[in-house]
């Protein structure tokens, strides 16, 4: 129960300042100390949207939602109604995902994603489980560090199966979809995978690369906020 | 018994008007459409920036990048010096004359504009008060080669192109000290150290090929680029 009203406190924290001692050491607390399940009886006992995210299966931390904004809140002209969902750690690393897509990351050592941008709507937005769906995709995405601006990528979708997830509501049953990316300036090729709601289309989890040669992101989701990622 | 003489009065009417004369007003010009956001009293950063997303016109026909967004004080600087010896020396070139005169002298606040970072992280909240001008790329992003010399040259930006392949297509004749300027950031650095350390020159960087006739001019017109924010595009 202590965790839990730590965990509580902390998200209250979001926003606040953070300049004290107890916030840095209940900040170290809670990442890398705790297993996968003991986070999502954390995110269980606690009111808060939230995901638990592992980087290059590293132990995962969690990340409450902060904010839930139009797709202006990041600079871009909204394709359809799917929201930006902003993810914040308690060191204020922040994942923003629209649709289940990683769109833009903040204060990750090594490298962050400043954009992605496209003149099509993204077929996660439109839902990868309907046969109408387009199964292809081009898009661009910029990068930092080293000012990596506008690459053009391409994407295309494949259902590789189904998995049953146990989630915060109970067993789901998912379906698979991998996202080959391929970037041709840089000659990089990588793979997302994505777990997706059979009936709603909503992605409950996903493994994706926040840049092409960047770190992989494994985020399921703990507690949703109106359907999924 | 009167309660106040005529002096105490007086005192307190100058005291209320200035007052009333130190509640700031903000304003903010929004370069290159010409927009102003308008604030009664300071204003924290986080709020131009949702502004600047949510309530302008502009944000829905130009695509925000926080990168090439930069907020300035519209404090006047003082480029008369510079002015002069561009002027004074027959060496100049009449288009760096003309680059210099035309941007407008605004002191560049180094800060991202990210509304992101501003609301997230309190040190880059702070809060604005008097005029300032927020400029940000709109349209065809460039690079600029400038020289005292030979002049300044728009160069359409391209991924993946270093900055020798800028000054190549930019057809100038090199100099020893050769200088990157990034968006952002005073810092500087020689071309073969940019080269060698990023693949890419960033949107609306600026080359500078150091070739003033002295050290001083050469200081000048370096404080002059690293005020240069995102205004040269904006004219």
């Amino acid at each position: 129960m202590r965790k839990y009203l730590i965990t509580s406190a902390l998200v209250l924290l979001i926003g606040c300042s953070s300049s004290g001692s107890f916030y840095q050491d209940m900040s170290e607390a809670i990442f890398g100390k705790y297993s996968r399940d003991d986070l999502f009886e954390m995110a269980e006992a606690n009111p808060y949207t939230s995901v638990i995210v592992s980087v290059d299966g590293n132990p995962p931390g969690f990340m409450p939602l902060a904010y839930a904004e139009t797709a202006q809140s990041i600079g871009r002209e909204p394709h359809d109604d799917s929201l930006v969902l902003k993810w914040v750690t308690f060191e204020k690393y922040m994942l923003a995902t629209q649709s289940g897509r990683l769109v833009k990351s903040l204060h990750f050592p090594n490298s962050n994603l400043v954009s992605v941008t496209s003149d099509q709507p993204d077929p996660l937005s439109l839902g990868l489980h309907l046969d109408d769906t387009p199964k292809a995709w081009r898009w661009t995405l910029s990068w930092q560090p080293n000012h990596h601006e506008s690459y053009s990528a391409q994407s295309t979708f494949e259902q590789t199966g189904t998995e049953v997830l146990s989630l915060f509501q109970g067993d789901v049953e998912t379906l698979v979809f991998t996202e080959q990316v391929h970037i041709e300036t840089v000659d990089a090729r990588y793979e997302n995978t994505y777990w997706v709601h059979p009936e709603f289309g909503y992605v409950l989890q996903t493994q994706q690369r926040l840049t092409p040669m960047g770190p992989e992101f494994h985020i399921e989701l703990a507690k949703p906020y109106q359907g999924g990622l | 018994m009167k309660l106040f003489n005529l002096k105490q009065v007086f005192m307190a009417s100058v005291l209320s008007f200035v007052a009333v004369g130190s509640i700031a007003q903000t304003s903010v010009d929004v370069f290159p459409e010409g927009q102003r956001l308008e604030y009664p009293q300071t204003v924290r950063v986080e709020q131009v920036s949702h502004d600047l997303l949510f309530q302008l016109d502009t944000a829905k026909r130009c695509r925000v990048e926080w990168a090439n967004t930069t907020l300035h004080d519209k404090t006047a600087r003082d480029r008369s010096e510079l002015l002069a010896l561009l002027h004074s020396d027959d060496r100049a070139n009449p288009s760096m004359i003309e680059w210099v005169q035309g941007v407008p002298a605004f002191s560049l606040i180094d800060m991202t504009m990210d509304y992101d970072v501003a609301r997230l992280m309190p040190m880059n909240n702070p809060m604005l008060s008097g005029e300032y001008v927020l400029s940000r790329s709109c349209g065809e992003p460039r690079v600029l080669v400038v020289s005292w010399r030979q002049g300044v040259k728009e160069l359409p930006w391209r991924v993946r192109q270093s900055a020798e392949m800028y000054l190549g297509e930019a057809s100038v004749e090199l100099t020893d000290a050769v200088k990157v300027f990034t968006p952002f950031s005073a810092q500087t650095y020689s071309v073969q150290a940019y080269d060698a350390e990023h693949i890419n020159v960033p949107k609306f960087a600026i080359i500078w090929l150091q070739d003033a006739p002295s050290e001083v001019s050469n200081q000048l017109i370096e404080a002059e680029l690293a005020q240069w924010g995102a205004l040269w595009h904006a004219k």
